[in-house]
Protein backbone atom coordinates (compact mmCIF):
# COMPACT_ATOMS: atom_id res chain seq x y z
CA UNK A 1 0.00 0.00 0.00
CA UNK A 2 2.80 2.36 0.92
CA UNK A 3 4.42 1.74 -2.46
CA UNK A 4 1.27 2.76 -4.30
CA UNK A 5 2.30 5.08 -7.10
CA UNK A 6 0.47 6.30 -10.15
CA UNK A 7 2.00 6.61 -13.59
CA UNK A 8 2.52 10.33 -13.22
CA UNK A 9 4.54 9.77 -10.05
CA UNK A 10 1.95 11.04 -7.54
CA UNK A 11 1.72 8.85 -4.45
CA UNK A 12 -1.46 8.23 -2.46
CA UNK A 13 0.03 10.20 0.42
CA UNK A 14 0.56 13.22 -1.81
CA UNK A 15 -2.99 12.97 -3.13
CA UNK A 16 -4.36 12.85 0.43
CA UNK A 17 -2.24 15.89 1.31
CA UNK A 18 -3.57 17.78 -1.71
CA UNK A 19 -7.19 16.99 -0.81
CA UNK A 20 -6.52 18.05 2.79
CA UNK A 21 -5.00 21.32 1.51
CA UNK A 22 -8.05 21.98 -0.68
CA UNK A 23 -10.40 21.31 2.23
CA UNK A 24 -8.37 23.64 4.44
CA UNK A 25 -8.60 26.36 1.77
CA UNK A 26 -12.38 25.90 1.48
CA UNK A 27 -12.71 26.11 5.29
CA UNK A 28 -10.55 29.25 5.29
CA UNK A 29 -12.70 30.78 2.57
CA UNK A 30 -15.89 30.08 4.56
CA UNK A 31 -14.30 31.53 7.68
CA UNK A 32 -13.31 34.60 5.72
CA UNK A 33 -16.90 35.01 4.45
CA UNK A 34 -18.24 34.48 7.99
CA UNK A 35 -15.73 37.05 9.24
CA UNK A 36 -17.19 39.56 6.82
CA UNK A 37 -20.81 38.80 7.80
CA UNK A 38 -21.15 42.35 9.11
CA UNK A 39 -20.68 43.61 5.54
CA UNK A 40 -23.85 41.85 4.41
CA UNK A 41 -25.76 43.35 7.35
CA UNK A 42 -24.30 46.82 6.66
CA UNK A 43 -25.24 46.73 2.95
CA UNK A 44 -28.68 45.32 3.76
CA UNK A 45 -29.34 48.17 6.18
CA UNK A 46 -28.05 50.63 3.54
CA UNK A 47 -30.56 49.28 1.02
CA UNK A 48 -33.32 49.69 3.63
CA UNK A 49 -32.18 53.24 4.42
CA UNK A 50 -32.23 54.15 0.72
CA UNK A 51 -35.71 52.63 0.26
CA UNK A 52 -36.94 54.44 3.39
CA UNK A 53 -35.55 57.73 2.04
CA UNK A 54 -37.21 57.31 -1.36
CA UNK A 55 -40.56 56.63 0.35
CA UNK A 56 -40.55 59.29 3.03
CA UNK A 57 -38.01 62.06 2.38
CA UNK A 58 -37.54 64.74 -0.32
CA UNK A 59 -34.71 64.74 -2.94
CA UNK A 60 -35.40 61.08 -3.77
CA UNK A 61 -32.89 61.13 -6.67
CA UNK A 62 -30.15 61.46 -4.08
CA UNK A 63 -31.32 58.56 -1.89
CA UNK A 64 -29.31 55.74 -3.49
CA UNK A 65 -26.12 57.69 -4.36
CA UNK A 66 -25.97 59.27 -0.87
CA UNK A 67 -26.68 56.03 1.01
CA UNK A 68 -24.22 53.99 -1.08
CA UNK A 69 -21.52 56.68 -0.69
CA UNK A 70 -22.01 56.81 3.09
CA UNK A 71 -21.98 53.00 3.33
CA UNK A 72 -18.82 52.80 1.18
CA UNK A 73 -17.01 55.19 3.54
CA UNK A 74 -18.05 53.21 6.65
CA UNK A 75 -17.24 49.96 4.87
CA UNK A 76 -13.74 51.15 3.86
CA UNK A 77 -12.95 52.44 7.35
CA UNK A 78 -14.10 49.31 9.18
CA UNK A 79 -12.47 46.97 6.69
CA UNK A 80 -9.09 48.71 6.82
CA UNK A 81 -9.27 48.65 10.64
CA UNK A 82 -10.20 44.96 10.60
CA UNK A 83 -7.33 44.15 8.21
CA UNK A 84 -4.84 46.01 10.39
CA UNK A 85 -6.10 44.36 13.58
CA UNK A 86 -6.42 40.78 12.37
CA UNK A 87 -4.04 40.60 9.45
CA UNK A 88 -5.20 39.14 6.19
CA UNK A 89 -4.66 35.54 5.21
CA UNK A 90 -4.85 35.11 1.48
CA UNK A 91 -5.09 31.91 -0.50
CA UNK A 92 -6.37 31.34 -4.02
CA UNK A 93 -9.96 30.93 -2.84
CA UNK A 94 -10.07 34.09 -0.74
CA UNK A 95 -8.39 35.93 -3.65
CA UNK A 96 -11.13 34.63 -5.97
CA UNK A 97 -13.87 35.64 -3.50
CA UNK A 98 -12.39 39.12 -3.15
CA UNK A 99 -12.39 39.39 -6.95
CA UNK A 100 -16.05 38.31 -7.15
CA UNK A 101 -17.34 40.79 -4.57
CA UNK A 102 -15.17 43.72 -5.64
CA UNK A 103 -16.04 43.37 -9.32
CA UNK A 104 -19.78 42.80 -8.78
CA UNK A 105 -19.98 45.56 -6.14
CA UNK A 106 -18.24 47.99 -8.50
CA UNK A 107 -20.42 46.81 -11.39
CA UNK A 108 -23.66 47.39 -9.44
CA UNK A 109 -22.54 50.92 -8.51
CA UNK A 110 -21.60 51.69 -12.15
CA UNK A 111 -24.92 50.29 -13.38
CA UNK A 112 -26.97 52.25 -10.83
CA UNK A 113 -25.14 55.50 -11.65
CA UNK A 114 -25.83 54.96 -15.37
CA UNK A 115 -29.52 54.17 -14.69
CA UNK A 116 -29.99 57.30 -12.55
CA UNK A 117 -28.01 59.70 -14.77
CA UNK A 118 -29.71 58.48 -17.97
CA UNK A 119 -33.19 58.60 -16.39
CA UNK A 120 -34.09 54.91 -16.88
CA UNK A 121 -35.06 54.43 -13.24
CA UNK A 122 -38.70 53.74 -14.09
CA UNK A 123 -37.98 50.47 -15.98
CA UNK A 124 -38.68 47.33 -13.89
CA UNK A 125 -35.80 45.53 -15.64
CA UNK A 126 -33.22 47.59 -13.80
CA UNK A 127 -34.30 46.60 -10.27
CA UNK A 128 -34.56 42.96 -11.35
CA UNK A 129 -31.03 43.24 -12.76
CA UNK A 130 -29.71 44.50 -9.40
CA UNK A 131 -31.24 41.45 -7.69
CA UNK A 132 -29.69 39.18 -10.32
CA UNK A 133 -26.26 40.83 -9.81
CA UNK A 134 -26.50 40.03 -6.09
CA UNK A 135 -27.62 36.49 -6.92
CA UNK A 136 -24.62 36.09 -9.23
CA UNK A 137 -22.17 37.16 -6.51
CA UNK A 138 -23.70 34.82 -3.93
CA UNK A 139 -23.98 31.99 -6.47
CA UNK A 140 -20.30 32.19 -7.48
CA UNK A 141 -19.20 32.38 -3.82
CA UNK A 142 -21.41 29.42 -2.91
CA UNK A 143 -19.97 27.40 -5.77
CA UNK A 144 -16.35 28.26 -4.89
CA UNK A 145 -16.89 27.52 -1.17
CA UNK A 146 -19.35 24.65 -1.72
CA UNK A 147 -21.47 26.28 0.96
CA UNK A 148 -25.21 25.58 0.80
CA UNK A 149 -26.44 28.48 3.04
CA UNK A 150 -24.94 30.92 0.54
CA UNK A 151 -26.50 28.96 -2.33
CA UNK A 152 -29.88 29.42 -0.60
CA UNK A 153 -29.14 33.15 -0.41
CA UNK A 154 -28.33 33.17 -4.16
CA UNK A 155 -31.58 31.34 -4.91
CA UNK A 156 -33.56 33.94 -2.94
CA UNK A 157 -31.97 36.78 -4.96
CA UNK A 158 -32.58 35.02 -8.28
CA UNK A 159 -36.12 34.05 -7.27
CA UNK A 160 -37.05 37.59 -6.26
CA UNK A 161 -35.33 38.97 -9.41
CA UNK A 162 -37.36 36.64 -11.62
CA UNK A 163 -40.57 37.45 -9.73
CA UNK A 164 -39.88 41.17 -10.19
CA UNK A 165 -40.23 40.77 -13.94
CA UNK A 166 -43.70 39.29 -13.39
CA UNK A 167 -45.05 41.47 -10.58
CA UNK A 168 -44.51 45.02 -11.70
CA UNK A 169 -46.65 47.29 -9.54
CA UNK A 170 -44.72 49.65 -7.28
CA UNK A 171 -45.87 47.85 -4.12
CA UNK A 172 -44.99 44.41 -5.47
CA UNK A 173 -41.54 45.57 -6.58
CA UNK A 174 -40.92 47.09 -3.17
CA UNK A 175 -42.08 43.93 -1.36
CA UNK A 176 -39.80 41.73 -3.49
CA UNK A 177 -36.81 44.05 -3.05
CA UNK A 178 -37.31 44.22 0.72
CA UNK A 179 -37.74 40.42 0.95
CA UNK A 180 -34.56 39.76 -1.05
CA UNK A 181 -32.56 42.30 0.93
CA UNK A 182 -33.84 41.05 4.28
CA UNK A 183 -33.37 37.31 3.60
CA UNK A 184 -30.36 37.42 1.27
CA UNK A 185 -28.37 40.09 3.06
CA UNK A 186 -29.43 40.75 6.63
CA UNK A 187 -30.44 37.22 7.68
CA UNK A 188 -27.48 35.68 5.82
CA UNK A 189 -25.10 38.28 7.33
CA UNK A 190 -26.41 37.61 10.83
CA UNK A 191 -26.03 33.87 10.25
CA UNK A 192 -22.40 34.41 9.09
CA UNK A 193 -21.71 36.55 12.16
CA UNK A 194 -23.23 33.89 14.42
CA UNK A 195 -21.10 31.25 12.68
CA UNK A 196 -17.95 33.30 13.25
CA UNK A 197 -18.76 33.69 16.96
CA UNK A 198 -19.65 30.04 17.25
CA UNK A 199 -16.33 29.00 15.62
CA UNK A 200 -14.37 31.44 17.81
CA UNK A 201 -16.12 30.00 20.89
CA UNK A 202 -15.23 26.46 19.81
CA UNK A 203 -11.57 27.44 19.33
CA UNK A 204 -11.49 29.05 22.79
CA UNK A 205 -13.13 26.02 24.35
CA UNK A 206 -10.52 23.73 22.84
CA UNK A 207 -7.58 26.00 23.74
CA UNK B 1 -7.67 25.81 -8.20
CA UNK B 2 -7.87 28.96 -10.33
CA UNK B 3 -9.53 26.92 -13.07
CA UNK B 4 -12.26 25.80 -10.66
CA UNK B 5 -12.98 29.35 -9.53
CA UNK B 6 -13.13 30.59 -13.12
CA UNK B 7 -15.41 27.69 -14.06
CA UNK B 8 -17.67 28.61 -11.11
CA UNK B 9 -17.85 32.22 -12.33
CA UNK B 10 -18.87 31.27 -15.88
CA UNK B 11 -21.35 28.58 -14.82
CA UNK B 12 -23.12 30.95 -12.46
CA UNK B 13 -23.03 33.75 -15.04
CA UNK B 14 -24.65 31.41 -17.56
CA UNK B 15 -27.34 30.41 -15.07
CA UNK B 16 -28.01 34.04 -14.12
CA UNK B 17 -28.31 35.23 -17.73
CA UNK B 18 -30.52 32.25 -18.62
CA UNK B 19 -32.95 32.98 -15.76
CA UNK B 20 -32.97 36.71 -16.53
CA UNK B 21 -33.43 36.31 -20.29
CA UNK B 22 -36.18 33.66 -20.02
CA UNK B 23 -38.15 35.71 -17.47
CA UNK B 24 -37.77 38.91 -19.53
CA UNK B 25 -38.78 37.24 -22.80
CA UNK B 26 -41.82 35.54 -21.22
CA UNK B 27 -42.91 38.92 -19.84
CA UNK B 28 -42.11 40.81 -23.11
CA UNK B 29 -39.60 43.08 -21.39
CA UNK B 30 -36.63 42.20 -23.59
CA UNK B 31 -36.81 45.55 -25.37
CA UNK B 32 -35.99 47.63 -22.30
CA UNK B 33 -32.64 49.43 -22.33
CA UNK B 34 -31.90 48.43 -18.73
CA UNK B 35 -32.41 44.78 -19.70
CA UNK B 36 -29.97 44.91 -22.64
CA UNK B 37 -27.43 46.84 -20.55
CA UNK B 38 -27.69 44.29 -17.73
CA UNK B 39 -26.81 41.43 -20.09
CA UNK B 40 -23.67 43.26 -21.26
CA UNK B 41 -22.81 44.00 -17.62
CA UNK B 42 -23.25 40.31 -16.62
CA UNK B 43 -20.75 39.22 -19.29
CA UNK B 44 -18.41 42.13 -18.45
CA UNK B 45 -18.46 41.20 -14.76
CA UNK B 46 -17.68 37.54 -15.50
CA UNK B 47 -14.73 38.61 -17.70
CA UNK B 48 -13.54 41.06 -15.02
CA UNK B 49 -13.68 38.44 -12.23
CA UNK B 50 -11.82 35.94 -14.42
CA UNK B 51 -9.24 38.59 -15.29
CA UNK B 52 -8.59 39.36 -11.61
CA UNK B 53 -8.41 35.67 -10.66
CA UNK B 54 -6.08 34.84 -13.57
CA UNK B 55 -4.24 38.19 -13.43
CA UNK B 56 -4.64 38.39 -17.22
CA UNK B 57 -4.66 41.95 -18.57
CA UNK B 58 -6.03 40.97 -22.00
CA UNK B 59 -9.20 39.64 -20.39
CA UNK B 60 -9.33 42.74 -18.20
CA UNK B 61 -9.38 44.80 -21.38
CA UNK B 62 -12.22 42.71 -22.77
CA UNK B 63 -14.12 43.15 -19.48
CA UNK B 64 -13.66 46.92 -19.85
CA UNK B 65 -15.11 46.77 -23.38
CA UNK B 66 -18.21 44.84 -22.18
CA UNK B 67 -18.78 47.09 -19.16
CA UNK B 68 -18.29 50.24 -21.24
CA UNK B 69 -20.82 48.87 -23.75
CA UNK B 70 -23.30 48.24 -20.93
CA UNK B 71 -22.97 51.81 -19.69
CA UNK B 72 -23.01 53.27 -23.23
CA UNK B 73 -26.31 51.50 -23.95
CA UNK B 74 -28.04 53.89 -21.53
CA UNK B 75 -26.74 56.97 -23.30
CA UNK B 76 -26.65 56.25 -27.04
CA UNK B 77 -29.78 56.81 -29.19
CA UNK B 78 -32.10 53.82 -29.31
CA UNK B 79 -31.21 53.03 -32.96
CA UNK B 80 -27.52 52.62 -32.03
CA UNK B 81 -28.13 49.98 -29.33
CA UNK B 82 -27.97 47.11 -31.83
CA UNK B 83 -24.69 48.55 -33.13
CA UNK B 84 -23.26 48.56 -29.60
CA UNK B 85 -24.38 44.95 -29.12
CA UNK B 86 -22.78 43.83 -32.41
CA UNK B 87 -19.55 45.73 -31.62
CA UNK B 88 -19.42 43.97 -28.24
CA UNK B 89 -19.86 40.57 -29.89
CA UNK B 90 -17.09 41.28 -32.41
CA UNK B 91 -14.58 42.80 -29.98
CA UNK B 92 -15.39 41.01 -26.73
CA UNK B 93 -16.24 37.59 -28.03
CA UNK B 94 -14.95 36.83 -31.55
CA UNK B 95 -11.70 38.82 -31.39
CA UNK B 96 -10.93 37.69 -27.83
CA UNK B 97 -11.75 34.09 -28.75
CA UNK B 98 -9.41 34.26 -31.75
CA UNK B 99 -6.68 35.76 -29.55
CA UNK B 100 -7.13 32.96 -26.98
CA UNK B 101 -6.97 30.35 -29.79
CA UNK B 102 -3.80 31.92 -31.19
CA UNK B 103 -2.30 31.93 -27.69
CA UNK B 104 -3.15 28.26 -27.22
CA UNK B 105 -1.63 27.31 -30.57
CA UNK B 106 1.52 29.27 -29.81
CA UNK B 107 1.97 27.63 -26.40
CA UNK B 108 1.19 24.23 -28.00
CA UNK B 109 3.85 24.79 -30.67
CA UNK B 110 6.36 25.87 -28.02
CA UNK B 111 5.53 22.75 -26.00
CA UNK B 112 6.35 20.52 -28.97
Amino acid sequence: MADFEREDGVTREELVQRVALMEAMIAEGRQSTARYGWMFVLWGLTYFAAIGWTLTLPYTDWAWPACIAACSVVFGLVRSRQSRAGGKSENLRTHSLDAVWQVIGGGIILYLIAVIVSGHGKEPGYLAAVLFFNGLANGVSARILRWWPQAVSAAIWWGCGTAMLFFTTRTEELALFVTATFCGMIVFGLYAMWLERHDAGMVQAHA
Amino acid sequence: MRGRSVAAVWRMMGLTVLLYVVAAIVQHKAGQISYIAAILMFVGMAHAISAVILRWWAQGLVAGVWLAGGIATFFVPRSYVLGVFIAEMCLGMVLFGLYAMWLERRSGAQGE
